[in-house]
């Protein structure tokens, strides 16, 4: 029991589970940006529900940012918000929030059994 | 950086695994840290323990025999060694048994099988002893298996008319059984006892049969004579109606007998009618002809009846042939001679009865009697027609 306890308490001072985390939740982000870039590369043409591709400069401003324990997947160009949020003469084509919902939560689940494999 | 982006989703981690692993980290150190100082404490108790109990612990069982005491050796019969003396301390006392025709004496420690190279032991190895038993100390190998006194073999080629030389007596440390004296071979024979059950010493017929004496549930403050009572019948009481007349019948011949001592019976109707057996001269009076306490009772009869039937003549029989159901006193007279003179009726030695069906009927008739007296020419209620109370004012 002594020897069980000790070492149980030694492993977990070793399990490193924020680096884990922060590292599987970059990753699933960068996996995010290219999903967001899949919806922006349908070419013009037809009923569409995300903007089009034209010239991709809205495809290749979709990037991520980290600070923290928080990443960012956006877009820096202002057609995005545009796009994202429509105008007065256009109607909204979301492309990022639609396709980060769908991800959600295959995103949290890839974190948490990233993070639960520590323990194993 | 975040901040040039025109739109964008956060995905943000809130991260409370790690504080939750950093407590069970800090519970596992505190765990260990309590293991360690149970396992110290664990660790001291037990060398208390073992202390304790190497101190308790008897010697371990063995089926070989443990020399504490001077070392044997054999010699010949003829040597010079005048006597041996045999000790056995845990041996149980038992019948001196016929020493072997060999001496020995104290001498190196050496196993039985190693002591005995020549012939064979003439007594069976002692078997192991339990745990709990003493130590054992077997100094020989003839050693009997039940402890005996001290033993002294002496050898039959010295002179039996010299007494052999005196000997320390090694004193067992169990006390035995048997009076400690030396026990030379000579007069060392086989002693069986046979213990038979003590038999009773035959009763001696008793002239007169004899009943034993009252019950212990009955008040005896008075000594008892040594009077023989003839034996009556113990036939234990059924429950019945109580027949006074018949009980009176079945007290008629008691009065006749000269040697009865009074017998008074008081009932009230407040209890069950209580039996109370007053003998004078302490002679105990049979239970089997009083009837039983748990039969039911007549009921009471007013005070006009009762004073009625005690104003009417009667002869000593006819009274006991008619005797109240309740509030009686029956009072048995100690010979015939007496007769009913010696009747003693209402209580006695300072006791005080308070008869419930009395004091209810004189209530009843005061009621009445108030009830029935003409009107005072008040109008209202009466207080005179409630009954009162301890404490209450009473105004006639």
């Amino acid at each position: 029991m002594k020897g069980s306890a000790a070492d149980l308490a030694r492993r977990l001072a070793q399990l490193d589970v924020p680096s884990t985390a922060h590292s599987m939740l970059v990753r699933e982000a960068n996996a995010l940006v290219d999903s967001v870039r899949s919806a922006l590369s349908q070419s013009p043409g037809g009923p569409h529900a995300a903007p089009w591709l034209r010239t991709g400069e809205l495809h290749d401003s979709i990037a991520t940012a980290t600070e923290g324990d928080t990443v960012v997947v956006g877009s820096t160009s202002p057609v995005a918000a545009w796009q994202e949020n429509g105008t007065t003469h256009m109607r909204p084509r979301p492309f990022l929030a639609l396709v980060a919902r769908d991800a959600a939560e295959a995103i949290a689940d890839e974190v948490g059994t990233a993070v639960a494999e520590l323990f194993r | 950086m975040i901040d040039a982006y025109t739109i964008g989703i956060t995905l943000a981690l809130d991260d409370g695994v790690s504080a939750g692993v950093a407590a069970i980290a800090r519970d596992l150190a505190a765990l260990d840290r309590a293991i360690d100082a149970g396992t110290l404490r664990l660790t001291k108790l037990r060398q208390v323990a073992d202390g304790a109990v190497s101190v308790m612990r008897p010697p371990p069982p063995t089926g070989v025999v443990r020399n504490r005491v001077a070392p044997v050796s054999v010699e010949p019969v003829a040597a010079a060694a005048p006597a041996i003396r045999a000790t056995s301390r845990n041996a149980p006392a038992q019948p001196a048994l016929p020493a072997p025709p060999v001496a020995y004496s104290a001498g190196p420690a050496a196993m039985p099988s190693q002591r005995n190279p020549g012939p064979p032991p003439a007594a069976p190895m002692p078997k192991p002893v339990p745990p709990a038993v003493p130590p054992v100390v077997v100094t020989t190998h003839i050693a009997p298996p039940a402890p005996v006194a001290p033993i002294v073999v002496v050898p039959p080629a010295a002179d039996a008319g010299a007494p052999p030389p005196a000997v320390p007596v090694v004193q067992p440390a169990v006390p035995p059984v048997a009076a400690p004296s030396p026990v030379s071979a000579a007069s060392v024979a086989p002693i069986v006892h046979v213990v038979q059950p003590a038999a009773p010493p035959p009763a001696a017929p008793s002239p007169v049969p004899t009943v034993p004496v009252a019950p212990a549930h009955l008040p005896d403050p008075m000594p008892r004579p040594a009077v023989p009572i003839a034996p009556r019948s113990a036939a234990p009481l059924e429950p019945h109606a109580f027949d006074l007349s018949a009980f009176a019948r079945r007290m008629v011949p008691l009065v006749a007998r000269p040697a009865t001592q009074p017998l008074e019976v008081r009932s009230s109707s407040a209890s069950p009618p209580q039996l109370r057996l007053v003998p004078d001269h302490g002679v105990p009076v049979s239970p089997t002809h009083l009837p039983d306490a748990r039969t039911p009772r007549a009921l009471p009869r007013s005070a006009e009846e009762d004073s009625g039937r005690a104003a009417a003549p009667r002869s000593p029989e006819q009274r006991w042939l008619h005797l109240p159901a309740a509030t009686s006193a029956i009072s048995l007279p100690a010979a015939p001679s007496a007769g009913v003179a010696q009747m003693s009726h209402g209580p006695g030695g300072g006791d005080v009865f308070l008869d419930g069906v009395h004091v209810g009927h004189w209530l009843s008739r005061h009621l009445d009697r108030a009830a029935n007296r003409p009107p005072a020419g008040t109008t209202g209620f009466d207080p005179r027609l409630s009954p009162s109370w301890a404490g209450a004012t009473v105004s006639n």
